[in-house]
């Protein structure tokens, strides 16, 4: 079991879907994004193109995030999510910049999204996460343990994102690697070996 | 929520400040002092070398955002350079407390005549001297091997960073003992001490920082569209740190055998000595720039 995913860039229409469901069901703090959509224009009229990046934590097969971890909080999974164990993380950052995604954000205080305060769906939700721990995408690990699809898989709207078993040559991300041309990983050259693919313009 | 944070592109590295900067300009100067009052046999400047690298590491202690945790920072030394340079300096500590102890058991940590380190009869006594000079060398160095292991910053993905952070901690130690030449019993020593060493070191330390700004790193063009960030320091940062780190302390050194007057020139040659070593930290973490993620 291997755990991966492919984006089609061409599918992406930059709705942000994905980054509402992710905030949403994973009640993440102000400011931290497990998930985002980045924009680029490139080229000039008449042939001009918007390209939108929907970017996460690659669960590396070789997380430089992993390596750089003095305590072991990251770790990797036998499906090959890499996971944070907050009650070892020491908030060094060393992580943060060992990684070569921009993947990863530390909670550095708790402040309320309103001035009013904390709402009541903050309050609850903030009991998942802990102050001056570093945190990241999971693919859901929680959703995936009960056999569902991870939150931004689920509602994106145009089928951008394809997730499933990398092993398993019968499973959708591996039926879309296998038909489509242009697959790549995103700084392969550092040798992180991403489980994340694109399928390009 | 910033509108630039969702545009694809290079960012300054932003997790490491003001702390790390004081931690890795303390650690180094200290270690650096270390190795130097070793070799001079100073027990007064091995003590302040100590306290640097422990000052270093209150920073350090202070950068952590759950400094509860910071036992648990030695468990991945197969892995992690952090775990790695903790387990280090614990080793420098041990390993200096107890060569210090001995000196001044031996009532002798006062002489810079280097008999009583080197040119010692006790061989087990030579023996803790060379385990806590290497300790002294690991801690000076180990900083170097940490930036250079992350990926993200081409800037640190540097091979000489780790010989350029031994240099400029010798540099810094040196820095401190000419800002304090009085602090020393035998100043006649401690000039010729530096006649033998610095200019070797000031050239190793030119020879580094070119290096430093020549080789080219892992650039990030495979598989992804961005151009790379910067590999090297501004021209002005490496000229500045250059001048006060090597020119200014070499003239004044030369002026100062021609002419005399030791009492300003080394002082002034030490500080910025000190400044030097203390900008080139500054720049190599401030000035970082993370590649773009895609």
């Amino acid at each position: 079991m291997h755990w991966g995913m492919v984006i089609d860039l061409k599918s992406c229409i930059g709705c942000n879907s994905c980054v509402l469901a992710c905030k949403a069901g994973n009640g993440t703090p102000k400011g931290i994004f497990w998930n985002k959509i980045l924009e680029r224009e490139t080229g000039k009229y008449p042939t001009a193109i918007r390209q939108f990046w929907s970017m996460r934590c690659m669960q590396c097969e070789n997380p430089a995030c992993m390596e750089a971890c003095p305590t072991g909080a990251t770790y990797q999974r036998e499906d090959g999510i890499v996971v944070i164990d907050a009650e070892k993380c020491v908030g060094c950052k060393a992580c943060m910049l060992a990684c070569p995604y921009d993947a990863r954000s530390i909670w550095e205080e708790r402040i309320p999204y309103f001035k009013e305060g904390e709402t009541p769906y903050e309050k609850v939700v903030y009991k998942e996460h802990v102050v001056g721990v570093v945190q990241k995408c999971d693919f859901c690990s929680d959703r995936l343990d009960r056999q569902l699809e991870p939150r931004c898989v689920e509602t994106c709207p145009t089928g951008t994102l394809i997730f499933g078993d990398l092993d398993d040559p019968m499973s959708d991300v591996s039926k879309a690697l296998g038909h489509r041309r242009l697959a790549f990983r995103l700084h392969e050259e550092l040798g992180t070996s991403p489980s994340i693919y694109y399928l390009g313009y | 929520m910033k509108t630039k944070e969702f545009i694809i592109g290079t960012r300054s590295q932003q997790e490491w400040g003001w702390l790390l900067i004081l931690d890795l300009f303390f650690n180094g100067t200290g270690a650096g002092l270390f190795l130097i009052a070793l070799m001079l046999g100073s027990l007064k400047h091995m003590l302040a070398g100590v306290a640097l690298v422990f000052l270093a590491t209150i920073f350090l202690f202070i950068e952590l955002s759950k400094p509860a945790n910071v036992w648990r920072i030695v468990l991945k030394p197969g892995r992690s350079w952090i775990s790695r340079g903790a387990i280090g300096i614990f080793i420098f500590f041990a390993a200096s407390f107890l060569y210090m102890a001995v000196l001044s058991m031996q009532g002798n940590g006062s002489a810079i005549d280097g008999t009583i380190t080197f040119g010692s009869n006790h061989a087990w006594q030579m023996f803790m001297g060379v385990i806590a000079g290497c300790a002294a060398v690991y801690v000076a160095v180990y900083h170097g091997f940490l930036l250079a292991s992350m990926k993200s910053v081409p800037l640190w993905s540097n091979r000489v960073l780790p010989a350029l952070f031994l240099v400029y901690s010798l540099l810094g130690g040196l820095g401190v003992l000419m800002v304090f030449p009085f602090a020393l019993e035998q100043q006649a020593l401690l000039f010729s001490f530096f006649a033998k060493i610095w200019v070797g070191i000031m050239v190793f330390g030119l020879l580094m920082m070119l290096s430093f700004s020549s080789i080219k790193t892992i650039t990030g063009k495979v598989g992804s569209l961005d151009s790379a960030p910067k590999n090297s320091l501004p021209v002005g940062h490496i000229a500045l740190i250059l001048a006060t780190s090597i020119f200014i302390p070499i003239i004044s050194m030369l002026y100062f055998q021609q002419v005399g007057g030791y009492l300003i020139l080394f002082p002034l040659s030490g500080l910025s000595l000190l400044f030097g070593a203390f900008l080139l930290r500054y720049s190599i973490i401030k000035l970082a720039v993370q590649r773009s993620a895609v």
